[in-house]
């Protein structure tokens, strides 16, 4: 329901409104500013990182005119970074695309291109008659589809539906194969269930919090701030920042601890190696909830195209653990890592000691990682090891970057191996399943998975794929090694269809652009980190012709032939009287985003993936799955909190019933990055974000407070490097790697310093293609990319 | 950046494009059958003009050309920030109702540490720190507890890293010209 302007400050809290009398109210409006408009206020979850902040939304004359965090979230409390209070403009900027826009020039990597404008049915047309040619010609794989963890929940359902269960193609994945793939590989084989055990209250409730190279004041900062808050709050609460690179958790923690890339591998095992020595590990734990299991060594890096690898898993002993982890000794660690025996013997003791709750979180660092899958592993062994899970404030807690890349990806499984609810392609049983709840005739789903993201674009460059569809996403500015696949993309028989809301590095290479509607311009759904549902409706008309990714999807169904896989009984899903349904439900003249939420759901319910009903998410700030019985499940695999264990369990990690429920601790050792340092290219590269700005900066450069506030990436050195390499700040330097370079202003001493032989480069400004450098080395396992990792050179230009 | 070009074409242009490139790889058997479209002007070229996507919107029968123009200048840019010193600077108008105010001078050397906020220090009272210039006070919103309505006597250490939501202003002009 829409609450008007008197109902929300209600629901703020008179008190606070009282109080403040005719002052600043909240982070938003004044009371004045609110009179003054006829504001009608709805919520919606924060379109950017994977937080999941719930934020007010404002409108008044089919205009988004005020923005505020939402103080009934239990995510944000309230609050909003800078990029949630600039939503207000990310739909705005006057190069808003509007209409189809076909290419009438030829490609060129150079990115100039001329288009015409063409009509939605003409766009439609083309596409459809595209796929149906390379169907003919090179078979049902050859179409593929790439989107992102910013689909809304029925948009990946969609895309999902008609590539598997209509194209019969599983080349459709998601750049979240970049972002958390490495988190999902080592969710299945340690817990065989994915996405994390507790939520955001462990917050609340830990002493310690272990950021195994994380920059959370700047890439999550509302969960910082929950942090910070349990700092300052709690006497002896301490936060220990284990970092390559120097940032703002730095100034909070009681401990900055820099480690070499790459070697977090040695010290998780040199942690554990520490755990076992002092005896401090839970035997009683370890014996009933644990098995042990080693997998293969010396891995490879899939540099090579066509690369295969499969993990096996063999049962061993703690007794052959201990022999792994033995071989970590503190000078070893040290030799590895650079970490000094008393800082590790430190942060050993905030996992050994069992009176401390722990919260280890982690993201990119780990998992954008040749050993991401690895590195998962070895964080889940300390907190198994010490029984430190699934209770308040015990959490190992693997953070996400995009606002659905749990909801969407890892749940509706949006990528070429993966069904709804953790099943995968290659499974018999799953497949019958799908094709059940699809109503597809049996043997419809190729049991052959697709390429993963790296391979399908390689792929593309060896001229397999013929018709590639961008939705929500950027890969020609944000896969490593860009120069390959963006001379792929300018293939002339693969055509490349882009739908974006604004010109980017990717739809500058497209055949095609398709303009978007974005965020509550259409109905939506995200799953954040903490496997909280939240749902918003559309507020405001998108501009000109831009339509929803999902009628896109579904309009291009209808003209394969694949209509039925969006028709559902009109009578069961009729659009409520004065509910702003979006272009599809019109389209479709009934609530089709219900009726495909209310058909996903079925994979997951009784098998602990439980969705509450489509109707229940609209009235609240979301739900954390599963939702059985109208309940909410904060703490998993535990008795009493989890409904999914059975009294007298105790903990049952229930996704391994044939390891007898028990979570898997994992022999891995440490073994080096895909690329290092040597004579030639003598320093580290290490990408990421900045506070400022999302992703590939597409929507937030174009906002002025943003763009004004961090305009341009630089290379960040540190000042004993810049000296050694006569650089000073504001020099201008061309970082090159082995297959490529870019050109970039220096800064020193800014928000983030490196370590000694690094240099830290974001790749947001589209003027700074820093992908241009990297390196497209994966992990084995989860074929997620290591944007962390590679050697480059500097010189001043 | 320049501004998107629109070059007036026929929609008959127009079709027979989607023939020659759009399939361009492949015979031209495959290309689909023209969607229905509006009669469209033949013959001679129209004058150039220049409008945007979303104009031609508001057009839809003039047709015409885009030339794509993502954020990319060709070079990279470097940060200048603007180096007033706290206590010296002039309030940034806010951008629009409820935007974090910015913060208009620098914060080189001021680390927000848990031991002690340098922010803090002016904006807790709203200090005039030299003459005409008075630092922004910290709102009684950042001593509330949201959801609960408390009032506490310290700023919520939810909200004590000032950088997540106030930042800092470079010289920077915007990429796209014509504003957002």
């Amino acid at each position: 329901m829409a609450v008007s302007r008197r109902e929300f400050l209600k629901l703020a809290g008179s008190s606070a409104v009282a109080a403040a009398g005719t002052a600043l109210l909240l982070p938003g409006l004044t009371l004045g500013d609110a009179q003054a408009q006829d504001v009608t206020w709805d919520k919606a979850p924060c379109r950017f990182c994977g937080t999941g902040c719930g934020v007010l939304v404002g409108t008044s004359g089919g205009k988004i005119t005020a923005i505020k965090g939402d103080p009934a979230s239990p995510v944000n409390r309230g609050l909003l970074c800078v990029k949630g209070y600039n939503l207000l403009k990310i739909h705005t900027a006057r190069d808003r695309l509007t209409v189809p826009l076909l290419r009438v020039g030829p490609k060129s990597t150079e990115g100039k291109a001329t288009f015409r404008r063409i009509s939605w049915d003409q766009a439609l047309d083309l596409m459809a008659s595209k796929v149906k040619a390379a169907q003919t010609s090179a078979g049902e794989a050859s179409v593929a589809m790439f989107g992102s963890g910013q689909w809304t929940i029925w948009e990946g359902y969609a895309a999902v539906k008609l590539y598997k269960g209509g194209l019969r193609s599983h080349n459709i994945e998601p750049n979240a194969r970049h972002c958390m793939a490495s988190a999902v590989a080592a969710f299945m084989n340690t817990f065989g269930i994915d996405e994390p055990a507790g939520n955001y209250e462990d917050f609340e409730h830990a002493d310690a919090f272990v950021l195994w190279g994380a920059n959370m004041a700047e890439m999550h900062p509302m969960l910082w701030g929950r942090v910070v808050d349990r700092k300052l709050s709690s006497p002896g609460a301490k936060i220990i920042n284990l970092t390559t690179i120097s940032n703002r958790c730095s100034e909070m923690a009681d401990e900055e601890i820099i480690f070499k890339p790459q070697s977090d591998l040695a010290i998780a095992n040199g942690i554990a190696r520490i755990i076992l020595q002092r005896g401090a590990q839970n035997t009683e734990f370890i014996e009933k909830y644990a098995a042990i299991r080693s997998g293969k060594t010396n891995i490879g890096y899939g540099v090579q195209d066509k690369f295969a690898f499969d993990d096996e898993a063999k049962p061993a002993t703690l007794e052959e653990y201990g022999k792994l982890v033995a071989e970590y000794t503190p000078e070893r660690v040290q030799e590895i890592s650079g970490v000094s025996p008393d800082a590790l013997e430190r942060l050993a003791s905030v996992y050994s000691d069992p009176k401390i709750k722990v919260m280890s979180l982690w993201t990119m660092g780990v998992n954008q990682h040749t050993r991401g899958t690895w590195m998962n592993n070895l964080i889940y062994n300390l907190h198994l090891l010490t029984g430190k899970i699934s209770e308040p404030g015990n959490s190992p807690l693997s953070l996400t970057g995009q606002p659905s890349a749990c909801g969407t990806c890892r749940e509706v499984g949006t990528f070429s191996h993966r069904l709804p609810a953790d099943m995968v392609v290659a499974n018999p049983e799953h497949r019958k399943i799908t094709e059940e709840i699809w109503g597809l005739p049996p043997g419809t789903i190729p049991e052959k998975p697709g390429y993963h993201a790296v391979e399908l674009f390689r792929a593309m460059d060896r001229g397999e794929i013929k018709f590639m569809w961008v939705q929500v996403s950027n890969p020609f500015q944000d896969f490593p090694n860009l120069t390959r696949y963006r001379k792929a993309a300018t293939r002339d028989d693969c055509f490349v269809v882009v739908s974006d809301i604004y010109p980017t590095r990717s739809t500058e290479l497209a055949d095609l652009i398709l303009p978007s509607a974005t965020w509550v311009e259409k109905e939506g759904a995200f799953g954040n980190t903490e496997r909280r549902t939240q749902f918003w409706r559309k507020m405001i008309d998108a501009p000109g012709e831009a339509k929803s990714d999902l009628w896109q999807t579904v309009e291009l169904a209808k003209r394969l032939g694949h209509e039925k896989l969006f028709s559902y009984d009109k009578s069961k899903y009729p659009i409520p009287p004065g509910h702003p349904a979006s272009d599809t439900s019109q389209t479709a003249g009934f609530y089709l985003e219900k009726a495909l939420f209310e058909e996903y759901r079925r994979f997951g319910l009784g098998k602990a993936h439980d969705l509450a009903p489509f109707d229940v998410y609209h009235q609240n700030n979301g739900l954390i799955w599963p939702v059985v019985n109208g309940k909410e499940t904060k703490w998993r695999f535990r008795e009493g909190n989890d409904p999914y264990v059975k009294a007298g369990q105790g903990i049952r990690f229930y996704g391994n019933e044939k390891l007898d429920g028990k979570a898997v601790i994992w022999l891995r050792p440490y073994e080096p990055a895909a690329e290092t340092p040597d004579s030639s290219y003598p320093m580290w590269l290490c990408t990421g974000r900045v506070l400022e700005h999302w992703h590939s900066g597409t929507m937030t450069r174009r906002i002025p407070d943003l763009l004004k506030a961090y305009p341009y990436a630089t290379a960040n050195l540190h000042p004993e490097d810049a000296k050694l390499y006569g650089i000073s700040a504001g020099d201008r330097v061309r970082i090159s790697s082995r297959r490529g370079s870019v050109e970039v202003y220096v800064e020193i001493g800014g928000r983030v310093t490196p370590q000694k032989g690094m240099v830290y480069v974001p790749w947001f400004d589209e003027d700074v293609m820093i992908n241009f450098v990297t390196l497209d080395a994966f992990c084995p396992i989860s074929k997620q990319t290591d944007f962390k990792k590679c050697a480059v050179k500097l010189e001043k230009v | 950046m320049t501004s998107p070009k629109l070059t007036g074409l026929a929609l008959l242009l127009v079709l027979s494009t989607v023939l020659l490139w759009g399939c361009a790889a492949e015979p031209p058997k495959t290309a689909p059958a023209p969607a229905a479209t509006p009669a469209a002007p033949t013959g001679a070229l129209p004058a150039e003009k220049t409008v945007t996507p979303a104009q031609a919107v508001a057009k839809p029968a003039d047709g015409g050309d885009y030339t794509h123009q993502s954020l990319a200048t060709g070079s990279p840019g470097m940060n200048a920030y603007v180096d007033s010193q706290p206590g010296q600077s002039n309030k940034l108008e806010r951008s629009f109702a409820g935007a974090p105010p910015r913060i208009p001078h620098t914060v080189g050397g001021l680390a927000i540490a848990k031991t002690s906020n340098p922010c803090l220090s002016c904006h807790s009272t709203g200090i005039e720190a030299s003459p005409g210039h008075v630092a922004t006070k910290i709102p009684e919103s950042h001593y509330t507890d949201l959801q609960t309505g408390e009032k506490r006597a310290e700023i919520l250490g939810s909200r004590y890293n000032c950088l997540s939501c106030h930042v800092t202003q470079s010289t920077a002009q915007p990429i796209l010209q014509g504003g957002n």
